[in-house]
């Protein structure tokens, strides 16, 4: 197959290509030779963006900025999809990849080295009616934000990665470069280590 | 409590069974410990904060139209390209034969040109009669800013800007409209080179020209936006007062200039 002279160009060409190997990645759901570039995207996209943002607001405190740090990745993705190889990493792997030199690189420009995992009494998503429930569920959530911090940077990054962007083992021991039964062991340590300290500062 | 190998395996598999909207369903023989992490766990999946709908939405509009620019852009590539090689299909592959083409080719261009420069008698051409000299060449615009002194305006140029005055710091939004006044076709070096020069004269800031041509029909316009930061060459911030934006020296293919009809003077106000 011929390939343009840009880089734009040979990400489309790649995209249609990609479309026939996307069954490999997205579950339950097989790319054809049919499939057009944009609805591939679209795919991927309703498939991870929504882990990409959950992943982002772990670490980082403030809506708008969550909101513009998966612009950024999202739009990365877009740029630099003719150098990803779908033989050598899943999407999952190489949105990720994206996703977090994003965020380092944010930290890196804006000086700060906090993760904040949790949301903020500001921000609550649920339709709370009391202002006293949603008081607790905020103290509740500064609790939860304590106790990922306790943790260690490693143990903080396999929470992240499992219950924000849902990977399995296998991913998380890819992407971490650690064994799949390693990660099994770190991730209930880590949760438990944070329903103990969880604990005590409900018993303080 | 269950043995290490069996959490290994069990807790990430619960946890999954969690943040895929299952509950109560867990592995057999568990103690109580093990429950509480994985109940624990139910906890984090909870409290995770989700995108909103509407910029869920609004991200996928913009990049789903990036993506279709950027397929019209190859699609227009594909074309031109196929063109060439169409072209390129008629050239005979035998040398003798490609030779033979090459001739023929280079004979009709020169017949062109020759038949194009000779002189013809205003009684052949009911014209004033073809030039048998070149046109004389529009001597290049002087260095110093400021509209070109061309022949006759080519491209008349209006300037709006919003927000005038703008505030320290604001950045100032200027909106050009190019329009080709000529009677035939112009290619417009795009966007044009633009000089910021404050009231003394003296030029603040230049914006060199882009390195697209816009091919504009006979009374066809196009429209520029330029956003200046109030900063000089140098990065500085420029003081309050007065400010226009005039076009830098650039050639018209025709050697035709601009004629500014509408500019604008931009106040920047403590």
């Amino acid at each position: 197959m011929r390939y343009g002279s840009t880089l734009a160009e040979y990400a489309i060409r790649r995209l249609t290509l990609w479309s026939v190997a996307a069954g490999r990645t997205g579950p339950g759901k097989a790319g054809g030779e049919d499939e057009r570039p944009g609805e591939t995207f679209a795919r991927l996209y309703d498939e991870f963006m929504p882990k990409v943002f959950r992943y982002i607001r772990f670490r980082v405190n403030d809506e708008r900025v969550t909101e513009d740090l998966t612009s950024a990745v999202f739009e990365k993705g877009l740029v630099n999809f003719s150098r990803y190889n779908a033989d050598r990493a899943a999407f999952s792997t190489w949105i990720f990849t994206i996703t977090r030199n994003v965020v380092i690189d944010h930290y890196r420009t804006a000086g700060r080295k906090r993760n904040v995992p949790l949301d903020e009494a500001a921000e609550l998503p649920s339709k709370d009616p009391s202002t006293e429930e949603a008081a607790e569920k905020s103290a509740e959530r500064e609790r939860l934000r304590m106790c990922i911090e306790s943790l260690s940077r490693e143990e903080q990054e396999i929470i992240r990665l499992k219950f924000a962007g849902e990977f399995n083992n296998r991913e998380i021991a890819k992407i971490l470069g650690l064994s799949e039964s390693n990660v099994g062991t770190k991730l209930f340590r880590a949760v438990r280590k944070m329903r103990d300290k969880f604990q005590e500062s409900w018993d303080a | 409590m269950p043995d290490k190998r069996n959490v290994e395996e069990e807790f990430p598999r619960d946890v999954e069974r969690l943040l895929a909207g299952e509950r109560g369903k867990r592995g057999e023989g568990k103690d109580a410990d093990y429950e509480s992490v994985v109940a624990f766990a139910g906890r984090l999946v909870e409290y995770r904060i989700q995108p909103s709908p509407a910029f869920q939405e609004v991200l996928k509009k913009r990049l789903l139209s990036r993506l279709a620019e950027q397929e019209a852009q190859v699609e227009r590539r594909d074309e031109r390209t196929s063109v060439w090689q169409r072209i390129a299909g008629l050239v005979p592959g035998n040398p003798a034969w490609r030779a033979a083409a090459v001739t023929v080719a280079v004979a009709i261009v020169l017949a062109v040109v020759f038949w194009q420069t000779t002189p013809r008698t205003a009684k052949d051409t009911g014209q004033a009669g073809i030039m048998s000299t070149p046109a004389p060449s529009v001597a290049p615009a002087p260095a110093a800013p400021g509209l070109k002194a061309a022949a006759g305006p080519s491209v008349e140029v209006r300037e709006s800007a919003a927000n005038t005055p703008f505030g320290l710091g604001q950045p100032v939004v200027v909106q050009f409209s190019f329009t080709n006044v000529t009677p035939g076709v112009l290619g417009l070096p795009f966007p044009p080179p633009l000089n910021v020069v404050s009231a003394k004269g003296e030029t603040v800031r230049s914006f060199p020209q882009g390195l697209d041509t816009r091919t504009l029909g006979s009374g066809e316009s196009v429209t520029y936006t330029l956003a200046w930061d109030q900063r000089d060459d140098k990065g500085k911030s420029v003081p309050p007062g007065d400010y226009s934006v005039q076009l830098g020296s650039t050639r018209l293919q025709d050697g035709g200039g601009f004629r500014v009809v509408q500019p604008v003077t931009i106040t920047i106000t403590p």
